[in-house]
């Protein structure tokens, strides 16, 4: 019985961490200005009722790992970053690798695989201090505006757990999603690609609809196809509204050379169209369907060579590929990828036009 | 008072008395009577205790008869008594031991010739003076169903029970208990159905209690519990008749006590204190519902608080991050950790329960009022507790009050206390300690050397017909097989199950 106690007494002596006795933040930026590591923490305070008031905490130091513990010493409660839901990379600090952070992340127990990532066009800091001044009562701004559009919107699902996924295998190349400043907003600006940790380049946010769909089913996003000549701006242009889109990759070998079919196949409502096309003709709307095949493909092709031009692989088809050949080798996947043929056939199924859910 | 017929052979009981010392001794009580009168040369004696006797009876039926008929038989004997006194089983004895026991059991003895060691004993006892005639269920309260509950005299008790099974095969087997009480203690069983190896179980272990007074069945059924250091009741204790006949029809033993409106019933599972009667008269549909909710409601009870200190405690990380803001914010005024907060909260909750419970009925509705609102408002405001931990503690007391049998809800609410300890120094991996511990404790349990948590321990697949839900009607018609009955069926299965078309 004694022992048993003071067993417990004992093995008790974990340092507890009581919830409004730490600095919980939520939101972290780092960026890379004047040769210095900079941190941004984001904290909210819940003092003045339900509503959360995002605070600031900012620091700089040579090395990233001690960016955690200096903030510590603007702190008046112990810093945790138990409840962090999204870090922020300035572009600078994301060109030059972010290999150190992702590391510790993957290897830090606290926070969660739902943590969010992201780059933003100019430095993090400022990023942040935009939402802090412009958002009254929420810390989670940027969060909620990535799941937001990851959820109904053309951006592809990521958190950390998808991009350590994609960031540790071999055949095939994390994105984040791209944020820039425009004005006194925030604005998502498409997806930033990254090639051994290190941002290389970006999508637009309508491009990434189709790498949306390319990786994996969706039922959501919305892409403009331009399906005639006629005329005045946007009076040639619809609005696809996907319902249901699925992707298949076929690896075939012709000659010497390997092709790469990707049949893609979208359920989807055209919203909004051209007044010119509001005729119930079968023959206007198979052309107008087969105009929008055609420039879809067209689109996804240029994206795949902008890709390949890169060398990067953000669709995972080295991972395809490996799943269908034995004895695969990345390095020489990606020697053939750079000039790899790859012929896209879009199918696009009209089912619901105007309005209607 | 070392005299204890029963136990004779292990008691050393040295001193053998004669019934004039036997006569002595009672008669330093006042309400110890002697009526002597001649009647035909006889020189009768009657001796009994004013106190515990009817005095009609008495009148009527016995000193009626001893004065007037007696003399129109001058060669009575003792033997004899029977054939004028019209009360039933009237004994003939010279033991003093005997003697004793049933005067002061009420009987009346009635004595020839003052040397004359042989007495008639007479029953003239008033059994239901000072008892009340009728109890209604009022602790296990149902709504539908019947609400006659047991009451003090063990008489009426059987009574209740005989008239709903109508089978000779109903067995109540009566023995004494209590050196000083020699309270009535009844052992009631169906013969054919109950298990012979568990009858013997609990007849030994009746027959081994040595107490001296029995106050109340609860006390047989600590006495007899096969663990007695468990925080668990081991034996259903119920007021209600309904109850005590169905444990009887599917084999388990039911104990009745002599000045005890509750009953024992054993061997009892885990699964059987979370079922109430009113389970079986609503649709099984609905009775099932209600039964998982009770369960619910004791997980949320055990759990709800520990839960709430270990996640404010060690693991803010799995905070969802829309309750972070409400959790922080009520947390914000609160100076304590949240160990001492649930302990504030906790034990006053205990004390409002105590109180209530100590207090008559009137007082108590406004205590409750007073401690639940006021108390619970004014702490919050006074910045003691946060409002989501009064929410959360006071629906935790709530959840442990769906717990059909009181003497669990005692349990339940007790065993919260260590887990909240462990959890406050642990956290997670103390609450899970902790649950690991009363699994264990659950699992070693026995009633009656019969499994406690059947039928998940030892698994026992067709018994989960009538645990955690309780099927139709068509599907219950066996009993239980864990309590090994000797009948399987209560029912013909087949016929239950065939539905008869009206035309037919």
């Amino acid at each position: 019985m004694v022992i048993a106690a003071s067993l417990l007494l004992l093995a008790g002596c974990k340092s507890s961490r009581v919830i409004d006795e730490v600095q919980i933040i939520q939101e972290m930026g780092y960026d890379f200005h004047d040769g210095k590591y900079v941190g941004t923490a984001v904290y909210p305070t819940f003092k003045q009722g339900p509503m959360t008031k995002p605070n600031l905490l900012t620091t700089s130091s040579p090395t990233v790992y001690d960016l955690i513990p200096r903030l510590s010493s603007k702190s008046a409660l112990p810093i945790e970053e138990g409840q962090l839901r999204l870090i922020l990379f300035g572009k600078e600090f994301a060109k030059r690798g972010i290999t150190q952070i992702v590391h510790s992340l993957a290897r830090n127990n606290k926070v969660g695989s739902h943590l969010l990532l992201g780059v933003s066009a100019g430095s993090a800091r400022e990023l942040l201090d935009i939402t802090t001044n412009t958002t009254l009562s929420d810390t989670l701004y940027l969060p909620n505006l990535v799941e937001q559009n990851a959820s109904s919107m053309n951006l592809p699902k990521t958190n950390l757990h998808l991009f350590l996924y994609n960031y540790f295998s071999k055949g095939s190349d994390p994105f984040l999603p791209y944020f820039e400043k425009k004005g006194n907003f925030v604005k998502l600006e498409g997806l930033a690609l990254f090639k051994d940790g290190k941002y290389v380049g970006k999508v637009s946010l309508r491009d990434s609809f189709l790498v949306k769909i390319l990786l994996n089913e969706t039922k959501n996003g919305v892409y403009q196809l331009k399906v005639g000549n006629r005329g005045k701006q946007g009076e040639d242009r619809v609005m696809l509204q996907n319902l249901f889109a699925t992707s298949k990759y076929e690896w075939k070998k012709k000659g010497h050379r390997h092709v790469l079919h990707i049949f893609v196949h979208i359920h989807a409502s055209v919203r909004d169209y051209p007044s010119w096309l509001d005729v119930p003709h079968k023959k206007i709307f198979s052309m107008v369907k087969k105009k929008m095949e055609d420039e879809m493909e067209n689109d996804i092709r240029r994206l795949l060579r902008y890709f390949q031009e890169k060398e990067i692989d953000p669709l995972g088809i080295g991972e395809f590929v490996r799943s269908e050949t034995r004895n695969w080798n990345a390095v020489e996947f990606y020697r053939e990828y750079k000039d790899l043929e790859i012929k896209p056939h879009v199918t696009v199924d009209i089912i619901q036009t105007g309005i209607g859910e | 008072m070392s005299i204890f017929s029963f136990f004779k052979e292990t008691k050393t009981n040295g001193e053998e008395k004669t019934l004039q010392q036997l006569l002595n001794k009672l008669r330093q009580s006042s309400d110890f009577i002697t009526v002597e009168f001649a009647v035909n040369g006889h020189l009768l004696a009657i001796y009994y205790f004013d106190s515990l006797v009817d005095p009609k009876v008495l009148q009527q039926h016995i000193l009626c008869h001893l004065q007037n008929d007696v003399p129109k038989h001058p060669t009575i004997t003792l033997e004899d008594l029977q054939k004028i006194i019209p009360i039933q089983r009237i004994e003939v004895t010279n033991d003093v031991q005997m003697i004793e026991e049933k005067i002061l059991k009420g009987f009346v003895a009635v004595q020839f010739q003052k040397t004359d060691n042989r007495v008639a004993l007479i029953n003239v006892a008033n059994e239901s003076l000072g008892l009340r005639p009728n109890n209604d269920s009022e602790n296990e309260f149902s709504v539908v169903g019947p609400k006659v509950g047991f009451v003090e005299n063990v008489g009426t008790n059987l009574h209740l029970i005989r008239r709903q099974i109508a089978t000779p095969n109903l067995v109540f087997r009566e023995m004494p208990l209590g050196t000083m009480s020699k309270t009535k203690v009844v052992v009631a069983y169906i013969d054919g159905i109950t298990n012979k190896q568990t009858i013997e179980t609990v007849i030994q272990r009746l027959e081994n209690i040595n107490f001296d007074i029995i106050f109340d069945n609860s006390l047989i059924d600590q006495i007899l519990s096969d663990n007695s250091n468990s925080p668990f009741p081991l034996f259903i204790s119920t007021e209600r008749v309904d109850r005590a006949i169905y444990a009887l029809a599917s084999g388990q033993v039911v104990i009745l006590c002599d000045g005890s409106p509750y009953v024992v019933i054993g061997p009892s599972t885990f699964f059987d204190f979370f079922t109430s009667p009113e389970d079986y008269y609503l649709p099984w549909v609905l009775g099932s519902f209600f039964r998982l909710i009770r369960f619910f409601g004791v997980m949320f009870s055990v759990l709800a608080s520990p839960v709430y200190i270990a996640v404010l405690t060690y693991h803010y990380e799995m905070i969802p991050k829309d309750l972070l803001g409400p959790i922080i914010f009520s947390r914000s005024n609160v100076p304590f950790p949240p160990i001492l907060e649930v302990l504030f909260l906790e034990i006053t909750i205990e004390l409002l329960r105590e109180a209530g419970a100590r207090l008559p009925t009137k007082v108590a509705q406004t205590l409750g009022i007073v401690g639940g609102i006021v108390i619970g408002q004014a702490s919050v405001e006074a910045g003691l507790t946060s409002t989501i931990m009064l929410i959360i503690v006071s629906l935790a007391a709530l959840a442990s009050f769906t717990t059909p049998i009181f003497k669990m809800s005692n349990t339940i609410r007790f065993i919260r206390f260590p887990i909240i300890l462990f959890s406050a120094l642990w956290g997670g991996v103390g609450i899970i300690f902790a649950v690991c511990f009363l699994l264990i404790h659950l699992g070693r349990l026995q009633s009656f050397g019969n499994p406690y948590l059947v039928p998940f321990y030892p698994l026992r697949v067709r018994n989960f017909k009538d645990s955690i839900i309780r099927s139709s009607y068509s599907q219950t018609a066996e009993r239980p097989t864990f309590l090994r009955p000797l009948a399987l069926f209560r029912y013909n299965p087949l016929k239950a199950k065939q539905k008869d078309d009206i035309d037919e």
